[in-house]
């Protein structure tokens, strides 16, 4: 019986531990947040913009991050604006991170790039029950990477350059790689792609809408040209959700002749994103239709707005 | 329910329920209880396809069974005859069993071979293949062997054999036990006893270090590199490095979880690494790498070939007309070509498996011919073969060797290898190379934990080979130092681990085989 003790003791000790790191690694505010590596990372990147100093924010998974140039439309058209998009940024912590910013921004467009709608998870990976329960009863189980948004403060071999760079561009991550798509031309036809939008993402995309509502705010729908994720199903699935919800919906899948993309240069990896050259034809469009349709200011000249000059320089990126 | 060895699932609810429920009942039905998790186990895994495995078991019992009922030629009956009879039984015997394995992840890969030799297209089948099917066929190939050799008795309970083939621990990935090894004490039923819970434990935190810890952080880069970046040398390199690291982690892992389990009911599996890095060559590697596959080969593909009728007979013939001294390798190169063949082929219907098989058998038999030479040579040279900087020597041309191995082996086509050696040669960028690195998967943290992960896992190899009483050393520490160790692995896993947000769910990888 005495024996008994000791493992007991022991998964004790390991219960207490996990109970004492969880309440330690707990971020309130931070719930409802499925990756809070990225949103963090997010959150401090834009609190080095000066306060209400945004006209139009963009969000969404990487087809947003992998496309919305800031200085692109800062330069072209004097758009001042910030890309919230991130790496297979789920609809939950596009909210979070939305949420964060606009205590502090007041912009006249939020751009929602959909592909995120699609995606099957939102807080938890539920594949993976006993271990979404886990985390649930341990939070340091789902938020133990919270550790990296620690500014490590090297580039070891280069390895955090990559996020570094894209917060450098106001949330763009401009690739330049060409790996060409080699599909059909007329892929919005023949791609089969799952169309199911699951009521914890109808949540959440709710939550969004409701919050540009309350601060008078325009939100709009882009979806970025990708033969790899994009279809005419997919299309009818969100111009449907946008007319329940009073959206405007702009698909450049439909007009990606007109923009001038050509899938064997402009795009990073086989048809997933757009690369840099693929980006540029594709943000001249839209900064213009931005700045005509929904009156954004040109803020080029402007004392307050020197930095993103100075900014821009520095990059060089166009 | 996910039931990967390294899923929570497995490791805080199917394991110590089957634990729980094991202990509860009484001893003599306490294998009823390991076969009825198999079972469970291998039916949340495979659902129906089970039903192959019930089927090839009950055709193993009953030729298992006519086998032993054949010890000695009844009087009258030609001894002879009676010895041709039995071996037909046994060639029976293993022709179904390994029937099964090749009609069910064979089919599409000889009838394409067929096809374009017919210069025919074809449509391959989709052919649904259960879990883990490689493995348990190897080890009722084995009591079907071991019985004819007079090794082991054949079991008289179907159920019996039943477990023996699917229990759960080895079932994934193997290790590839013998019924001699595992048989009695799967059946004995003995209770669940402190020490083996707590060496089982230690073992199965040990393999999910090295795979959640170390395997799953680089599968993203390898998975980017082989996928994308296959006409960058510098990146091959990289990748040829990082999937052998990832490959040993993530298998020797899966394997120490493995092993784990089964002691945890006092059931001792085989070994299957030990230490691979410190072999001396490529023969000695495989002497300590997938040990019990490679161990299989040499008791029933390398000896039976070499001491078969024909081989002795050509053996004899070379002597007589090549010489002696190439004819005592004539025996031994057809055996070893065998069992690389067969090696290749074993995991799976690829042509890089084949490759990668011819590999080794290349090298292997290279080894063999070359032995003496260099022995002689380092004599004249006055070079000692225990040097440190022989050993170095040693040391580099083995990751050399191994590294190219794991490259073909993880490739997916004869262009991908052609493409992937070629860019060393021809576009060795160091530069793209380092360019490239930030987007392959792995951030500065993911980099430095991995790092210190392998590191420890590099100490802890290298004290096994020098044989540094670990465990001894660890038991006898007082309890708070224990504990303390382990808490600290236990949260090097859950803070450091590739799991949860940002991390895709990474399968065990000769889980495929």
């Amino acid at each position: 019986m005495k024996k008994i003790w000791k493992p007991i003791g022991f998964i004790f000790v390991l219960v207490c531990l996990l109970v004492a790191s969880s309440f330690l690694i707990a971020h309130k505010g931070f719930e409802d947040v499925y990756d809070i590596e990225l949103v963090k990372r997010k959150m401090k990147a834009t609190d080095q913009e000066e306060e209400n100093s945004l006209d139009v924010l963009f969000t969404g998974d990487s087809e947003s991050s992998n496309t919305f140039s800031p200085f692109q439309y800062w330069k072209e058209e004097g758009i001042a604006s910030y890309n919230l998009g991130g790496s297979a940024q789920r609809i939950n912590d596009c909210y979070a991170v939305l949420e964060y910013v606009l205590q502090r921004q007041s912009p006249k467009v939020v751009v929602l790039e959909p592909n995120t709608l699609f995606r099957k998870n939102a807080i938890y990976n539920k594949e993976d029950v006993v271990l979404m329960m886990a985390e649930k009863v341990f939070p340091v189980l789902h938020h133990h990477n919270a550790y990296k948004s620690i500014n490590l403060g090297v580039n070891l071999i280069g390895a955090s350059n990559e996020n570094a760079y894209a917060d450098l561009c106001k949330g763009y991550y401009p690739r330049s790689k060409v790996r060409p798509y080699k599909g059909s031309n007329q892929y919005m036809k023949t791609n089969q792609r799952e169309t199911t939008i699951y009521p914890e993402t109808m949540e959440y995309f709710e939550k969004i809408v409701d919050l540009c509502k309350e601060h008078n705010i325009e939100l709009i729908m882009v979806s970025s040209p990708s033969p790899k994720n994009w279809s005419n199903e997919r299309h009818d699935v969100i111009a449907n959700l946008c007319e329940k919800y009073g959206i405007v919906y702009y698909d450049l899948n439909e007009i990606d002749d007109t923009l001038g993309l050509d899938w064997s240069k402009d795009t990073l990896d086989y048809g997933d994103h757009l690369n840099k050259a693929g980006a540029t034809k594709v943000n001249t469009y839209l900064g213009k239709l931005l700045k005509d349709t929904y009156d954004i200011p040109d803020h080029r000249g402007e004392s307050a707005y020197d930095i993103w000059d100075q900014q821009e320089a520095q990059l060089n990126l166009y | 329910m996910n039931l990967s060895y390294n899923a929570l699932g497995y490791l805080v609810i199917f394991l110590p329920l089957t634990m729980l429920l094991y202990q509860l009942v009484r001893q003599k039905y306490r294998w009823i209880v390991l076969l009825v998790a198999s079972l469970v186990f291998f039916g949340i895994w495979s659902t129906w396809l089970i039903a192959y495995c019930l089927v090839t078991v009950g055709i193993t019992f009953f030729i298992g069974r006519k086998l032993g009922s054949m010890k000695k030629a009844p009087e009258g009956v030609d001894k002879k005859l009676f010895k041709k009879q039995k071996r037909r039984i046994l060639t029976l015997g293993i022709v179904l069993n390994l029937g099964v394995l090749l009609a069910l992840k064979y089919t599409n890969f000889f009838a394409s071979g067929l096809f374009g030799l017919l210069q025919k297209s074809f449509t391959p089948l989709t052919i649904l293949v259960p879990i883990g099917i490689s493995y348990y066929t190897l080890q009722l190939v084995s009591y079907l062997a071991d019985i004819n050799s007079g090794k082991i008795e054949p079991v008289q309970n179907y159920f019996h054999l039943l477990l023996f083939a699917t229990f759960f621990p080895t079932l994934v990935e193997g290790p590839i036990a013998r019924y001699s090894e595992i048989g009695n004490p799967l059946l004995e039923g003995n209770a669940i006893k402190q020490e083996n819970v707590i060496v089982g434990f230690e073992r199965i935190l040990w393999g999910m270090f090295k795979k959640v810890a170390i395997a799953d952080h680089m599968a993203p880069v390898v998975t980017a590199i082989f996928d994308r970046y296959t006409t960058t040398g510098g990146l091959v390199l990289l990748g040829g490095i990082f999937c052998t690291i990832q490959l040993y982690m993530d298998f020797s892992g899966s394997i120490d979880i493995a092993i784990g389990s089964a002691k945890v009911f006092g059931i001792t599996l085989p070994e299957n690494f030990t230490q691979p890095f410190f072999a001396k060559g490529a023969s000695d590697f495989w002497h300590r790498w997938h040990i019990t596959l490679g161990t299989f080969f040499r008791d029933y593909i390398f000896y039976p070939v070499s001491l078969s009728k024909p081989i002795m007979k050509l053996t004899k013939w070379s002597k007589k007309h090549l010489g002696k001294a190439v004819a005592k390798y004539i025996g031994p190169m057809i055996a070893l070509l065998c069992v690389w063949i067969s090696n290749g082929l074993w995991h799976g219907p690829q042509w890089n498996y084949i490759l990668y098989g011819l590999y080794y058998f290349v090298l292997i038999f290279a080894e063999l011919l070359l032995e003496k030479p260099v022995e002689n040579l380092c004599k004249r040279l006055h070079i000692s073969q225990e040097g440190v900087g022989y050993r170095i020597f040693r040391f580099i041309k083995l990751l050399i060797i191994v590294v190219v191995g794991e490259t073909v082996f993880a490739t997916s086509s004869w262009d991908q290898i052609v493409t992937m050696f070629t860019s060393l040669f021809t576009n060795f960028n160091w530069s793209s190379a380092w360019n490239t690195i930030p987007y392959l998967g792995m951030d500065a943290w993911d980099y430095i934990t991995v790092a210190i992960a392998f590191v420890i896992v590099v100490i802890v190899d290298i004290l096994k080979e020098i044989r540094f009483p670990i465990r001894k050393t660890f038991e006898s520490k007082p309890i708070v130092i224990r504990w303390s160790m382990l808490y600290l692995v236990i949260f090097y896993i859950i803070f450091f681990g590739a799991y949860g947000p940002g991390y895709d769910i990474i399968k065990m990888m000769y889980a495929g085989f």
